[in-house]
């Protein structure tokens, strides 16, 4: 019989906080953390003490643990994660605490991402990410995830047909919607001679293809419904949940991320389908994983991506295109940057904003069901685990 | 033309594998040895790099990486060994596999076309 996972009911995802980025910091990833606790336990009106669950993504907290953090931040807890997931570990993260107070084993728990873009920590990062890579990637030009993401992004192009201008449309789009977000580290106007003429990196992909690793925090309350509304806390209902690890073992690039072997059960939980999607937000490391998930989640049919994005407006106004679907309203990581592990907290804590009114100049009118969807973790030659939730606003 | 590498095999379910690992990713056999295989296999995808971590590459810049699919699915990432001024590498065309020194003076794989490919 096949695997069914219970419905996720009664699990409330609130308080978004974001900790500014910025370029280079001095401080400490547990310095990043501890700032999003502080403003977590502000912004829901708990004490500290009323914490009891607590997860943790970060790169770059060693020689500390989540466990460490408990000491260092003076907290007495129940249940602790650290998901080791990459851009996967914020929807993943969201899943877990889910459970963790569905059980009853946490009543509030705290999840947190952070890093904080030192230079070194990075490069040790990539040599040692994973045998594989290290021994058998790395050492083929140590262009770390920009080598693998040039190989996935050429094959998609031969196949597909797809060209420069459509990744261009893509990356436009998010850095129009970033120029209405105060955090996002890039906001300048984009024109696409701009993009096309940005620096090659790993060909095809140029510079403009690839986020701006940086500094920073992002994190967000999961408990009940019902403690939700006893706080009086704007919160967000997690619907649906699906991941899937190593799931496409194809020995060729691969052309798709494991979206589609869950995508049926994830609606069905959810009790919709893509076009009951207001907003939707994609793990955006490099333009091409985002075309992956429109088709893999059935935004578009696979290897129809391309001409997706030419007939959708992506951004937060429309301007007139067939079709509207609001994506990546902060900006995503191409423009708003990536804070190492945070990067795939940052559709969580937009939808969440977006969900309850409160995204300010990036408010999508009438939002009330949001996809939030996460990649990561290349171990050598492809990432390996994705992940995606549904969120609905509570009815109001 | 019987060039040939050095994979690992599982002794149990014949299957080669890289990259190395301890045990068989198939069988989860520990028995495992290392056996010859032909070095020919398929261009999959193929980048220039412009960007490095690793000084050793910066006065080898641009330089070309690819990935290979040898007979038994075998996924190997090897620099591409293009004389200069031949035209760029396609994919799907036909190379051969040779190992060489190269960043830290370990062997690493080098793609080369095949003859008339």
């Amino acid at each position: 019989m096949k695997r069914s996972r219970r419905p996720y009911q009664g699990i409330a995802l609130t308080a978004p906080v974001t900790i500014p980025y910025v370029r280079k910091s001095d401080h400490s990833t547990t310095w990043f953390l501890g700032m999003a606790l502080r403003d977590l336990c502000h912004n829901a009106g708990l004490a500290k003490a009323e914490i009891d669950g607590m997860s943790v993504s970060s790169f770059s907290l060693a020689p500390d643990t989540v466990t460490s953090l408990t000491e260092t931040f003076g907290l007495t807890l129940s249940w602790i994660d650290s998901p080791y997931l990459g851009g996967s570990g914020g929807v993943i993260s969201a899943m877990r605490a889910a459970r963790a107070v569905q059980n009853g084993d946490a009543r509030y728990v705290a999840c947190l991402a952070a890093d904080n873009a030192k230079p070194q920590s990075f490069k040790a990062l990539v040599k040692n990410f994973s045998r594989f890579s290290r021994d058998a990637a790395y050492p083929y030009g140590a262009a770390g995830p920009n080598g693998v993401f040039s190989l996935l992004t050429r094959k998609y192009m031969q196949t597909h047909g797809a060209t420069d201008e459509d990744f261009g449309r893509l990356c436009l789009s998010q850095r129009s919607n970033a120029q209405l977000n105060p955090h996002a580290m890039l906001q300048a106007e984009l024109t696409m001679e701009d993009y096309l003429s940005s620096r090659p990196i790993a060909e095809p992909l140029k510079l403009l293809d690839c986020v701006m690793p940086c500094a920073g925090a992002e994190g967000f309350l999961v408990m009940t419904t019902e403690d939700a509304r006893a706080l009086k806390l704007p919160y967000v209902e997690l619907i649906a949940g699906e991941e899937n690890h190593n799931a496409i073992r194809d020995a060729d690039v691969p052309l798709r991320g494991g979206w589609d072997l869950f995508r049926d059960e994830l609606y069905s939980a959810a009790g919709c389908g893509p076009h009951d999607i207001d907003v939707l937000y994609t793990y955006d490391d490099y333009p091409v994983i985002v075309f992956h998930q429109f088709e893999g989640l059935g935004f578009c049919a696979p290897g129809e991506a391309a001409r997706f994005v030419r007939d959708t407006d992506l951004t937060i106004h429309s301007t007139g295109k067939d079709r509207h679907l609001p994506h990546n309203t902060s900006g995503g990581q191409l423009s708003a940057g990536q804070a190492g592990f945070a990067g795939g907290y940052l559709g969580l804590t937009e939808a969440i904003r977006q969900l309850t009114g409160r995204a300010g100049a990036r408010q999508i009118s009438g939002a009330r069901t949001a996809l939030v969807s996460g990649f990561g973790m290349v171990n050598y030659d492809r990432g390996l685990c994705a992940a995606a939730t549904i969120l609905t606003g509570a009815e109001s | 033309m019987s060039a040939t590498i050095s994979l690992q095999r599982c002794n149990d379910c014949a299957r080669p594998q890289y990259p190395m690992r301890e045990l068989c990713g198939h069988c989860l056999s520990p028995n495992i040895s290392m056996t010859n295989v032909d070095a020919h296999g398929t261009l999959l995808s193929w980048t220039r790099l412009h960007a490095s971590m690793e000084p050793y590459f910066h006065d080898q810049l641009p330089c070309l990486v690819g990935e290979v699919r040898l007979v038994g699915d075998v996924m190997i990432m090897a620099h591409l060994d293009l004389a200069p001024g031949n035209p760029p590498p396609q994919s799907g065309m036909s190379v051969r596999l040779s190992l060489r020194p190269a960043l830290d003076d370990q062997p690493a794989y080098f793609a080369t076309p095949e003859q008339g490919a």
